[in-house]
């Protein structure tokens, strides 16, 4: 189960789930009109309309590349030759009408068909404007085809039924976003938090076991030795704890140094000009975790992840009152994460005034502009976290994840 | 294999906000396909021979949409196998009653409204029950509308080709009942494939934030250490002996230390959260860890689901208007292999739960919780759940 699937992540999933149904309900009526064609041609085999099953398939291998490439032009592509298909099966049916027994159902079908286009956006508005110019589409095919032939075809209810409907739920979908991402950001902290919460208590469990193994049982060793002179033995015990406890890598995990290519590839990007602006600014910058995930964006995001973490520090300098900062980078098999972390006094976003677009302009809708999305965590008080997330343009085994993980930058 | 794993799980509980999300339009859909059958049975009234079983029918479906309501309610997440079940099968009902209603005359009335219905109530159920059920139920209410496609008198009668009645019957059906399925398995296969990319994150995430931790951890210690341990040490090293004072003095530091330690094991992580979430509170009347009831530390046995839920619940809870502090505790008892869970809260002015802040996390805990029960008389929220203990 996923708790905190991102709000990107969610959207796309959901508009996947939209085309599946909106397609696979096409591939229906296409093939339904066609077992239709042939019902009327067995059952009336003088009545020569075999091949207005060629402009149906025709239809269905144009939604078959729809369905396989989403994009706007195979989406247009879809409804060119669906309207023309539907055209020439209109003719073919309504020449026929009487002698078939035939009803307007048949064409329905394939309106339907171009209703459930799809198209190729990710938001419940630009697929309403794209099934309302399938159903356009459809509707223009089959009255022109009707005028033609001279034939009593009438408005396609069923078309517009299913447009309605189509529409209606839509616009709920719409309407809900927000129900449907008010919980997930408190998930995905909560998430987090625990996380946290979980490494903080496996470390200082191999704290405390460092304790006892080495201060606790040489507290015991003087309370048990005798009054005198110190044991050599425990004289050198209790240095040994001195130099671990003053010195600096008490609990630090050895971490791989980073190779001279990543380290290159690294200082080449915006981000770290973006770290190394704040750093000349005074602000204390720590950057930890795969640096080289960076060089996987490409240019635009590139540049777009550096002046969002530099507006990220800006605020850290201006409105934090701390001396220091976080930049952690992670990089997912498709993306490419950007955490910067203060310690600062917190704020909340509602309370932030319209007048300041720091976050809102300079970060969120600059990420948002390039395909990525931005998660926000503050609390008064208590610091503050922003997740950027960015499309990736190569995938994990091209970059030197495995050279790097877990380098950290000096 | 994670993939095939999502899809014999419902949307609703691979991703149970999105589950919550759904809702609205399940009960758009609800009232729409009440509103159509009811519209297309007065419509066709003329072709109907036997009213009391198109009456009946409009029963069967309207019950068929009770059931859509009430499982799907987030607060009795998950929907249940036997209420798709009886949902499914009240809509066949209706699509046989609605054809025998008519099943003398001489034509099957034009907005025969029985087998869209069935797909629509199909199509409904598809975010609550996996794709594989989804795809079973299309399939039997499928045959239900051939039988009736090719039995009924009325498909000889009209001249239509049999093969034509047929399409006309079934289509509408499978293109609900099937296109839901396509969107249930599409919505499961991302989910999977998005498990295994934020599993891969977490991991990127730890190895990143340890470090940071790893610090902050060492300097908390350090802290401690150097006001006691360190001026102790050194005063008996730069002396070279052992005096009986020294010996009084490291046993009670060892013991003062080794307190600090067992108190610090005697914590959970809710015990912790609790504290944390007191602490954000700007008027110190929050309640803190105290009101933890957790003996045998069992908070520890939730997994990480169950905690991270809980947690978001939580912070929900604290930042809800009228919570109550006064009101709030959280009770854990084990019970054989069980850890049985009681939190109470107290929230002045709330009157719905469902229209609260807090309502997605708790149809969140619904599914990761099976058994949660909620009981909210006003003001007084409990929730009683239980987990495995490990």
């Amino acid at each position: 189960m996923s708790l905190d699937p991102s709000q990107q992540i969610g959207r796309q999933m959901i508009n996947r789930g939209f085309f599946r149904f909106a397609h696979v309900v096409g591939y229906l009526c296409i093939a339904a009109a066609i077992v239709d064609v042939v019902g009327y041609q067995l059952a009336a085999p003088s009545v020569l309309i075999w091949h207005a099953i060629f402009p149906l398939v025709l239809a269905l291998a144009a939604l078959v590349l729809l369905d396989r490439f989403r994009t706007t032009g195979y989406a247009i592509a879809f409804l060119a030759i669906g309207g023309v298909s539907q055209y020439w099966f209109a003719v073919t049916l309504l020449s026929h009408e009487h002698s078939l027994y035939a009803n307007n159902l048949a064409i329905s079908l394939v309106n339907v068909a171009l209703i459930m286009v799809g198209g190729s956006g990710f938001v419940a508005r630009t697929n309403i404007l794209w099934s309302l110019l399938g159903f356009a589409v459809g509707q223009a095919a089959s009255i022109t085809a009707g005028l033609q032939v001279g034939a009593d075809y009438h408005v396609d209810e069923v078309a517009i039924e299913v447009e309605i409907g189509l529409i209606a739920v839509l616009a709920t979908v719409g309407l809900t976003r927000s129900r449907r991402l008010s919980a997930r950001p408190q998930l995905e902290k909560a998430a987090f938090d625990d996380e946290v919460s979980d490494l903080r208590y496996r470390i200082e469990v191999q704290a405390a076991a460092l304790m006892h193994d080495t201060v606790l049982g040489h507290l015991d060793a003087i309370a048990k030795s005798s009054v005198g002179d110190l044991p050599p033995d425990l004289a050198r015990d209790l240095e040994r704890d001195l130099e671990v406890l003053i010195g600096e890598e008490w609990l630090s995990d050895p971490s791989p140094e980073l190779d001279a290519r990543a380290r290159t590839e690294w200082r080449a990007s915006s981000v770290f000009a973006a770290v190394q602006e704040a750093r000349d600014q005074s602000l204390n910058v720590d950057v930890s975790g795969d640096l080289t995930a960076v060089t996987r964006l490409d240019a635009e995001r590139d540049t777009a992840a550096g002046l969002a973490v530099r507006q990220c520090l800006v605020n850290v300098l201006r409105h934090a009152q701390v001396e220091s900062a976080e930049v952690v980078i992670i990089g997912g098999e498709h993306e490419v994460s950007i955490m910067v972390i203060d310690s600062g006094r917190g704020f909340s976003e509602e309370k932030v005034g319209v007048d300041r677009l720091g976050i809102r302009q300079s970060v969120r809708k600059r990420i948002e502009a390039v395909g990525g999305g931005v998660n926000l965590w503050s609390t008064p008080g208590r610091g503050t976290s922003i997740m950027l997330r960015l499309p990736a343009v190569r995938s994990v085994d091209d970059s030197l994840v495995e050279d790097t993980s877990g380098a950290r930058d000096g | 294999m994670a993939e095939a794993r999502a899809i014999r799980k419902s949307y609703q509980q691979l991703d149970p906000v999105g589950g919550y999300s759904a809702r609205p339009i399940t009960i758009i859909l609800c009232f729409a396909i009440l509103a159509y059958a009811g519209w297309q049975a007065y419509i066709g009234w003329w072709a109907v021979i036997d009213p009391a079983l198109e009456i009946g029918a409009l029963v069967a479906i309207a019950l068929a949409m009770v059931g859509v309501f009430r499982w799907s309610s987030a607060l009795r997440a998950p929907f249940p196998r036997h209420g798709f079940v009886v949902v499914v099968g009240l809509a066949i009902t209706a699509m046989f009653l609605d054809a025998f209603a008519t099943w003398h005359g001489a034509d099957l009335p034009p907005g025969f409204w029985g087998p869209p219905m069935v797909g629509l109530t199909i199509l409904q159920c598809a975010t609550y029950r996996p794709a594989r059920e989804v795809w079973i139920a299309t399939t039997v209410g499928a045959l239900g509308a051939a039988v009736v496609a090719l039995l009924h008198p009325a498909t000889a009668a009209s001249g239509t080709p049999g093969l034509v009645t047929f399409v006309t019957l079934t289509v509408p059906l499978m293109a609900f009942g099937f296109g839901g399925a396509a969107n249930a398995s599409s919505l499961g296969r991302a989910l999977a494939r998005t498990y295994s990319s934020e599993a891969q994150n977490s991991r990127m995430a730890s190895r990143a934030v340890q470090e940071r931790i790893r610090q902050s951890v060492q300097h908390d210690r350090v802290s401690i250490l150097n006001r006691t341990v360190v001026p102790f040490y050194t005063e008996i090293l730069v002396r070279g002996s052992v005096t009986q004072a020294d010996r009084v003095q490291a046993a009670q530091v060892a013991a003062s230390i080794r307190s600090v330690m067992v108190a610090e094991a005697e914590r959970t992580w809710l015990d912790t959260v609790v504290d944390e979430l007191a602490g954000a509170g700007q008027d110190g009347a929050l309640p803190g860890s105290e009101v933890v009831q957790d003996d045998d530390l069992l908070a520890g046995h939730m997994d990480t689901e169950q905690r991270i839920v809980l947690r978001a619940l939580l912070v929900s809870l604290f930042e809800d208007h009228g919570f109550d502090p006064d009101g709030f505790g959280i009770v854990i008892t084990r019970t054989g292999d069980r850890c049985e869970a009681g939190l109470t809260a107290k929230l002045d002015g709330a009157d719905s739960i469902p229209r609260s802040s807090f309502a997605a996390y708790l149809a969140v805990m619904r599914i990761v919780f099976g058994d949660l029960q909620l009981t909210f008389q006003a003001p007084t929220l409990t929730l009683r759940f239980s987990y495995g203990h490990k």
